[in-house]
This record gives structure tokens, C-alpha cells and sequence, in this order.
């Protein structure tokens, strides 16, 4: 019986240490809202940052592009792009710049190829930048430029080696890890001597360009979009293979939100032109939220937020909290008995800074053991309800927080059956169902694996029918007494104070469920007052 | 391979909770424990080691066993040291570097 706190400590330290890792994860490497999942079949053609310019094939858009951009001097040529043919399709379609500064040498080749030089092709057909290309040893278009212009390499050694280059003069290599990041450094890279790089760094004073998105994999589609780069002055950025946007990429685009000044009508608008039919529904709502025009010096309802910011302190501390206590009691306390220590580390994870001073407070006391190796300490009433109400709170309340965190991470079915017409309509909704199910569940496993057990093992001459029922009235009058405050501050945390209901892999979730159990807690402090007058619950462990 | 991986982590966490919580309890680890955790976990690395070299995506995993090889400096300097005191606090290092390379992979897993 006693592996059983172990394996609720172990679900619960791996549910919330999973979620939170995630959360890491989500917040370094993919922007928040803006996964690939659950979005196929909407309706995805427009919306009004970004237009989704839907199509069969590469020779398709570029057949739409030729009679939708009607300006002579962003036209391509008449045949369409291809694996095979991207590099004469380019070269054909360029208006050399007589007094260019610079020129662009790029990989050539395989589609690969194309997709990392993709980015400087946009610049190149933008400013008419001489363009050569390295394929198979060899470099093609070398005898139109001079040696004395600057030449800009882009990609890595593997693509273009060093060797290759020993006959210019000023070379720099722009390189990245990914196609990806190599959009994004040519975004903001701008050398003005030379005139070479978009240069688009945060700037919110205009509106005046634009930008094509797409993949690597379809990179041959934003060959086809290419007169954008004339047309809209649009930079080229990539999305990710599985139609999601990277954090980088989701920084980026918040940075080049445009203020209005004295009314949001104020134009022209910065804008995305999706060419990929991958690039998912959510990607498109972020992007297009992201260059949302925001009022005058102020990034809009976007960035770390006062709330945001207090609860991630909040939420912190509680890690400390609980990594305090559990390292304290496991070198200073011998004589507590291993589930008590669980229950007050988790109890300190949810309850930052009371946690440790509740902790201190219980065991500062005298101390006396009363059975061999079983220890009772003096304390005050109030101090006996405090600890009596951590050891059901402290694996209580984690383990509902697990529950609705798989919940979430999973989902829940929604019922709208005609049962739920009328005064129940409230059972059929998602935050009901949610808050239900954390009880039940918290509840069955609180008394099954923990309360059960430990009034087993205080009470041993007791019978096991009486010990079971004892435990589930105490167990469930505890936890609801938790849940009152829980899910009252839960509920008025996503569904009124936090203006977008957060997921799982945000931050507001996990701190508004610290939040709530703090409360919870607040509110259950009182209840076990009682519970310790009737001797319903031991206080003195 | 990815899975493979995760499946033996996971029961070499579980089997290495399982051995901290016999040290914090200030009780020696039964061999069996401790020795099923070291084999589940060698093979899960190993697991990983062949992900990379036989996969065709483009995450290797090469942060994950960054993060596998500092856990496993605490694991090994264990083995050298005979104080229970020194042995808890080289466990809690390695249990929370390890966890954390373990959460990150499931990361990828998961649906």
C-alpha cells in the first residue's frame, strides 16, 4: 500500500512536468495559437490581413499572377516555373539593374536548391540584382558581372564552397540553419553602401510593403508569386513544413505591426500573401492578427501582459516553493513519514511562499514520537487545520489540475442533446463538463490511492468498510470545499478576466489553475477547522 | 524508433522514481531496481542513436542527448560516492535533468 502516494506524486509530477515543459517548448519553437492541427476543411481563402491565394499547381498562379498583377515591370516571363527550368525561368524573367551595386551568387539546381535561394531571388527581381548561380562546379552567369562589385553568397559552405569565390574581391557569406532563417536574416539584413537586404528590422511608421509566404516544399509557388517582389515590395518568408509558423517567424511579423496615428482607417496596410495550400488555418488567423494595425506607440492587446507577467511570478515561485520543501524535508525531517512530505511538497508547488511558511510553522514546534517511529507535533489549532488541509489539498488539487490539463490536451466530448434544452443547458457546455469531471475523478483517486491508505495506517484497529467510507466523505467535503474556490476563480479567469480563452501550452493556463488552487485552498483553511474539532482528520503529523 | 525510444525512457523513469524514492526514504535501492533503470535507460539512448542516423525527418534529436549526456554525469559520479546525503542531492539533479529530457522528447510524440 504505501507505493501508492509515490504513484500519485510520479502521475502528477509527470502530467504538470510535461505540460510545463511543453509549454517551454511551444513558447521557444512554435508560436502560441498557431499549430498545424484542426484546421483543414474551414474556409481558409481570406481574411483581412492575408489573402490565400489558392491554387493547383505552380503553373496555375503563375497563369492568375500574369492577368491579376497588370504592371508591365513586375510581369515574368510566359513560361511557367518548374523543377527543372527555375533557374531560366528566373534569368528570364529579370530586369537587370544597370547600376547595381552588388551581385547575388546562390545555389543552383534541385528544388532544395531553389528553396534556399528563394529569398534572395525576391530581392534580386525587387532591386534587379545581377544573379549567379553555382551548380555542378560551375558558375553560371559569371561573365555579365565585374569583379569589383560586392558579391552577397547565400546558403551554406556545402551549397556554395569558399574555393568558388576566390576571384571576388568583397565577399560575404549570409547563411542560416534553415531555409526558414535564412528568410527571416535577409528580411532584416540591409547594407546601404551596397544596397543589398530589405532591411525590414521593427518599423511601424508605413505600410508600404508587403510579404509572400510559403514552404520550403513549396518553394516552386513562390517562385511563381515572384512579381509580388516588384508589385507589393514583398520579402519572401517561409512557414513551417508542417504548416504551422515558427516562434522566430511569429516574432518577426509582430514586429512589423504598423500604428495608426489618428484613426485605423489610415492606409496602405501591410499585408501576407499566402502561395502554400499547406500553411494552416491557424498560421493564417496569427499572421493576420499579428499585422493587425495597433493604436500609436502601444503593440495592441499582443506581448507580455500585467496579468501574464504577475501569474508566470506567481507560478514561479510556487516551483520554488516546492523545490524548497521537498529538498528541506528530505534532508531535515527523518522522522516525517513519506507521504506527509509528498503533500506538502505538492501543496508548496500550489501555494507560493504560504507553502514553506505553513511548512516552517508545523515543524519549528516540539515534537514527540508517540509510537516507534511515528512522531506528533504541538501545534495550535489553526495550525492543525492548515496542515490537515494540506494533506488532502496537497494531492487533491494537483491531481484535478492533471485531470483538466489531459482535459484540455485531449478534449472532451460537448453534449447538445435535447435533454440539455432548458434549465440544464449548462450541463452541455465545456466548462461544466470540465470542472465535473476534475472533482470526480481528483476525488476517486485522492481517496483510493491516499486517504484510504493513510487513515489505514493511522488507524489500524478500525474496520476497512469504516476506514473507506470515512475517508470518501472527508476526501470529497475537503475537495469541494477546494473546488468552491477553485473553480469560481478558474471560471472567472478564462471566461471573463483573460479576454482570449487560453489553451493548455499557454502560460495563463497553468497560472490561472495556480491561482485557483491558492484560493481554493483559502476557502478550504476554514472547513478543516471543523474537521480537526471533530477529530475527523489528524492535524498534529 | 522515436517511439521505441520513449516507451524505454519512460519505463526507466518510472523504475528510476521508483530507486529515489527508496533514497529518500533513506533505504538502500534494490539491485534489480537500479539495474533495470540503467538497462532501460541505455537502450532507450541507444534507441535514440539509431532514430538519428536511420530517420528521414529533419529533427535528429541531437539537443536530446545533449540534455541525456549532462544527466548523465550526476548518474555516474553516484556510483563513486558512498554518502547517502551527497548521493540524494547528485539523484535530484540527475531525476530533474533526465525528467526534463524526457519531457521534451514526448513532446514530439504526442499527437
Amino acid at each position: 500500500m504505501k507505493w501508492t502516494y509515490p504513484i500519485v506524486a510520479f502521475t502528477i509530477f509527470f502530467v504538470l512536468g510535461f505540460g510545463l515543459v511543453n509549454l517551454i517548448k511551444e513558447d521557444l519553437e512554435v508560436a502560441p495559437w498557431a499549430g498545424s492541427t484542426a484546421t483543414e476543411g474551414r474556409l481558409i481563402s481570406h481574411t483581412k490581413n492575408v489573402t490565400r491565394l489558392v491554387n493547383a499547381s505552380p503553373a496555375d498562379l503563375h497563369a492568375y499572377l500574369k492577368t491579376a498583377i497588370p504592371y508591365e515591370e513586375a510581369q515574368t516571363t510566359n513560361m511557367a516555373p518548374s523543377e527543372e527550368n527555375w533557374q531560366d525561368f528566373f534569368i528570364a524573367s529579370l530586369n537587370v539593374n544597370p547600376e547595381a551595386r552588388h551581385v547575388i551568387i546562390l545555389p543552383g539546381g534541385d528544388k532544395k536548391a531553389l528553396a534556399w535561394s528563394l529569398p534572395a531571388l525576391y530581392y534580386a527581381y525587387f532591386y534587379g540584382s545581377p544573379v549567379i548561380f553555382y551548380n555542378n562546379g560551375e558558375l553560371i552567369g559569371r561573365e555579365n558581372v565585374t569583379n569589383a562589385m560586392q558579391a552577397y553568397v547565400l546558403g551554406t559552405e556545402q551549397m556554395v564552397p569558399d574555393e568558388v569565390l576566390s576571384d571576388f574581391g568583397d565577399v560575404e557569406r549570409i547563411s542560416a540553419n534553415s531555409p526558414q532563417q535564412l528568410a527571416l536574416k535577409l528580411a532584416e539584413y540591409r547594407d546601404e553602401e551596397t544596397e543589398f537586404g530589405w532591411g525590414r528590422e521593427v518599423d511601424r511608421d508605413n505600410g508600404y510593403f508587403h510579404y509572400v509566404l510559403t514552404t520550403p516544399e513549396d518553394a516552386l509557388e513562390g517562385l511563381a508569386a515572384i512579381p509580388y517582389a516588384v508589385s507589393n515590395n514583398a520579402s519572401l518568408l517561409y512557414a513551417e513544413e508542417d504548416g504551422g509558423i515558427s516562434g522566430e517567424l511569429d516574432r518577426y511579423a509582430f514586429a512589423q505591426r504598423a500604428d495608426w496615428f489618428v484613426t485605423p482607417s489610415e492606409g496602405p496596410f501591410r499585408h501576407f500573401w499566402f502561395v502554400s495550400n499547406r500553411i494552416s488555418y491557424a498560421a493564417q488567423g496569427r499572421l493576420d492578427f499579428s499585422l493587425e494595425k495597433a493604436e500609436y506607440a502601444s503593440m495592441g492587446p499582443i506581448a507580455l501582459g500585467d496579468t501574464e507577467a504577475l501569474l508566470s511570478i506567481f507560478f514561479i515561485w510556487g516551483i520554488a516553493s516546492a523545490l524548497f520543501v521537498w529538498i528541506h524535508s528530505l534532508y531535515f525531517l527523518p522522522m516525517v513519514n513519506m507521504p506527509i512530505k509528498i503533500g506538502w511538497t505538492l501543496a508548496s508547488l500550489l501555494l507560493p511562499v504560504l507553502g514553506p511558511v505553513l511548512y516552517i510553522n508545523s515543524y519549528r514546534r516540539p515534537a514527540k514520537e508517540v509510537d516507534d517511529g511515528d512522531w506528533r507535533w504541538i501545534r495550535s489549532h489553526n495550525q492543525q487545520s492548515a496542515t490537515a488541509t494540506i494533506m488532502g489539498f496537497g494531492y487533491g488539487a494537483p491531481l484535478m489540475i492533471v485531470v483538466g490539463f489531459i482535459l484540455v490536451w485531449f478534449g472532451f466530448p460537448i453534449f447538445f442533446g435535447e435533454g440539455m434544452e432548458g434549465t440544464f443547458f449548462w450541463l452541455g457546455a465545456g466548462m461544466p463538463i470540465m470542472m465535473i469531471a476534475m472533482y470526480i475523478f481528483a476525488v476517486l483517486i485522492a481517496w483510493a490511492l491516499v486517504q484510504y491508505p493513510m487513515k489505514k495506517s493511522m488507524m489500524p484497529g478500525m474496520s476497512a468498510k469504516k476506514i473507506s467510507k470515512m475517508a470518501l466523505i472527508t476526501t470529497a467535503l475537503s475537495m469541494l470545499a477546494v473546488s468552491l474556490g477553485m473553480m469560481s476563480v478558474s471560471w472567472y479567469m478564462f471566461m471573463n478576466k483573460i479576454p482570449m480563452m487560453p489553451k493548455e501550452d499557454d502560460v495563463l493556463w497553468f497560472a490561472s489553475m495556480w491561482l485557483a488552487s491558492f484560493i481554493g485552498f483559502l476557502v478550504a483553511w476554514p472547513f478543516n477547522w471543523i474537521f480537526i474539532r471533530k477529530q475527523l482528520k489528524p492535524g498534529n503529523v | 524508433m522515436e517511439i521505441t525510444a520513449t516507451v524505454l525512457l519512460f519505463a526507466g523513469a518510472v523504475l528510476g522514481f521508483m530507486a529515489f524514492t527508496h533514497l529518500s526514504m533513506n533505504m538502500s535501492v534494490p539491485k534489480m531496481i537500479w539495474l533495470s533503470h540503467v538497462v532501460l535507460v541505455a537502450l532507450g539512448l541507444l534507441a535514440l542513436i539509431i532514430n538519428a542516423f536511420t530517420t528521414d525527418s529533419m529533427e535528429k534529436h541531437y539537443n536530446l542527448m545533449v540534455i541525456f549526456v549532462i544527466a548523465l554525469i550526476p548518474a555516474l559520479t553516484m556510483f563513486a560516492k558512498k554518502d547517502i546525503n551527497t548521493r540524494k542531492a547528485l539523484a535530484i539533479v540527475y531525476g530533474l535533468t533526465g525528467f526534463f529530457g524526457l519531457f521534451w522528447l514526448i513532446t514530439y510524440v504526442l499527437p
